[in-house]
């Protein structure tokens, strides 16, 4: 994909600067880092076509666009493919449309760390702005976050129940599931009553051929 | 007293587009860095747009360098190679900073410490055409924006193999020949007036910066500098043009 190799690592550096900045504030994952240290995670993306090789070593991860040797564990597949594995944080591979080759542990171990990030944003923040306004802003963000993640998670519900009920745009589950009963009970008739006059025609042919 | 092709003789050589004695170019390398050191980083960020960061990082990955080998970073400067080779290497391994400009080597000794970067970095002042360590002793050695200095290159290629255990890379950074015209009459015209300027504000030293300028063209281009890794013995010398063939890496390997 890239013409200049220098392009791939440009890329590279800026992903290793963004989570070196962010693990500056989460002592504990960069203790972590340790388990996975001496072993490299291998994204191998064909479409566009580009690697980048992922290592720990002294508390940082390494991102590097070119490397020598085999990686510890490599992920195979496309840009959407793999970039859809690490926004769903799906549990498995399967019908991910990608491959794994090498040791599966390592990507549980990266998984876990991923899952126990906890970066010290009001830490971020103070070194910015000062002790005291981080303070108040990160106080800020988290009553915002308490107030806003349950109501995010009702809000589908809400939306649906506004759609059907009060709009009367949409129609309600037990309406579409009682029409879908309908159309395969048609279905199902249509398809008897097709095979009734494929019988009498074959019938009403033998009927008509002269007997010998 | 031999003439070469470039126009200087066996007793001369360039200084940017000015030929000067052999011991004079040196001195006046010197100078220059002296002059510059202090202002170093600040000036490869400005000058570059922060691009020498991803040239720096290639020349990295391109290493192959791992956990306990030992690294000579030559004309290592400010250390930003220096400090990447220190934690790759680790404990068991060990980078050597040479600069044969004490005040780049102070101002590079005192930013790793700052960093606290200590303990398997040392720092030599060396020429690279005369290098001060046994045959056979690197795995890895880099010369980053340092060959172009050099009075005698080929002198300094024939050192660093002498050093170079076999089947150990060097990997030569250096400003080089663009290849597209049209980039090639930008970067022109950047280099002979940007640079100076710039260098006279920050620095307060326009002329630095204009043999900065000078001394990139008399610099050897992508093919003649491949070849003369290959005189000096380096097999599978090859080299990657980066931003347009402004900079390129060469690579050889120690057979």
């Amino acid at each position: 994909m890239f013409t200049d190799p220098s392009l791939a690592s440009a890329l590279a550096l800026s992903l290793e600067s963004a989570i070196n900045t962010a693990l500056k504030f989460d002592p504990g994952t960069r203790a972590k880092l340790k388990q996975v240290e001496d072993k490299t995670l291998a994204i191998k993306c064909e479409q566009p076509t580009f690697n980048l090789f992922i290592s720990a070593n002294q508390q940082r991860i390494s991102v590097s666009a070119h490397q020598d040797g085999e990686a510890t564990t490599a992920l195979n597949g496309s840009f959407i493919n793999l970039s859809g594995l690490l926004i769903n944080n799906a549990p498995s591979l399967a019908e991910s449309g990608v491959r794994v080759e090498g040791q599966v542990a390592l990507l549980a171990e990266y998984q876990q760390i991923v899952k126990d990030l906890d970066i010290d944003w009001e830490d971020a923040l103070s070194s910015l702005v000062g002790d005291l306004p981080a303070h108040q802003i990160a106080r800020l963000g988290k009553n915002g976050l308490a107030w806003l993640l349950p109501r995010g998670k009702l809000l589908p519900s809400f939306i649906a129940e506004f759609l059907t009920e009060e709009l009367q745009a949409l129609p309600h589950r037990t309406e579409v599931e009682s029409f879908s009963r309908e159309v395969e009970e048609l279905r199902q008739k249509t398809e008897r009553l097709d095979a009734r006059i494929k019988l009498l025609q074959s019938q009403q042919l033998q009927q008509l051929k002269p007997s010998s | 007293m031999s003439s070469k092709a470039d126009g200087a003789t066996d007793k001369t050589t360039h200084f940017g587009y000015q030929t000067v004695n052999v011991e004079e170019k040196a001195e006046r390398v010197a100078d220059v860095f002296h002059s510059v050191a202090s202002k170093y980083d600040l000036m490869n960020d400005l000058m570059s747009g922060g691009v020498h960061r991803i040239w720096k990082k290639f020349t990295i990955e391109l290493s192959g360098v791992r956990a306990g080998n030992r690294v000579l970073d030559i004309a290592g400067g400010t250390g930003d190679l220096t400090a990447k080779f220190s934690r790759i290497v680790g404990e068991q391994g060990q980078v050597v900073l040479a600069d044969i400009n004490d005040s780049m080597l102070k101002v590079g000794r005192d930013k790793l410490i700052d960093h606290g970067i200590a303990g398997n970095v040392q720092f030599t002042q060396a020429d690279a055409q005369y290098l001060p360590f046994p045959d056979n002793y690197f795995d890895c050695i880099t010369i980053a924006f340092g060959l172009r200095n050099v009075t005698d290159k080929d002198l300094a290629l024939a050192s660093m193999f002498r050093v170079l255990k076999p089947g150990g890379r060097l990997l030569v950074l250096e400003f080089s020949k663009p290849k597209n015209t049209l980039l090639k009459k930008a970067y022109d015209a950047y280099s002979f007036t940007m640079l100076p300027l710039m260098g006279k504000l920050i620095t307060n030293d326009a002329d630095s910066y204009r043999y900065l300028a000078e001394s990139i063209r008399m610099h050897p281009d992508q093919e003649t500098l491949k070849g003369m890794m290959k005189t000096a013995g380096f097999s599978e010398a090859k080299y990657y043009n980066m931003t347009g063939g402004v900079v390129a890496l060469h690579k050889g390997i120690k057979a």
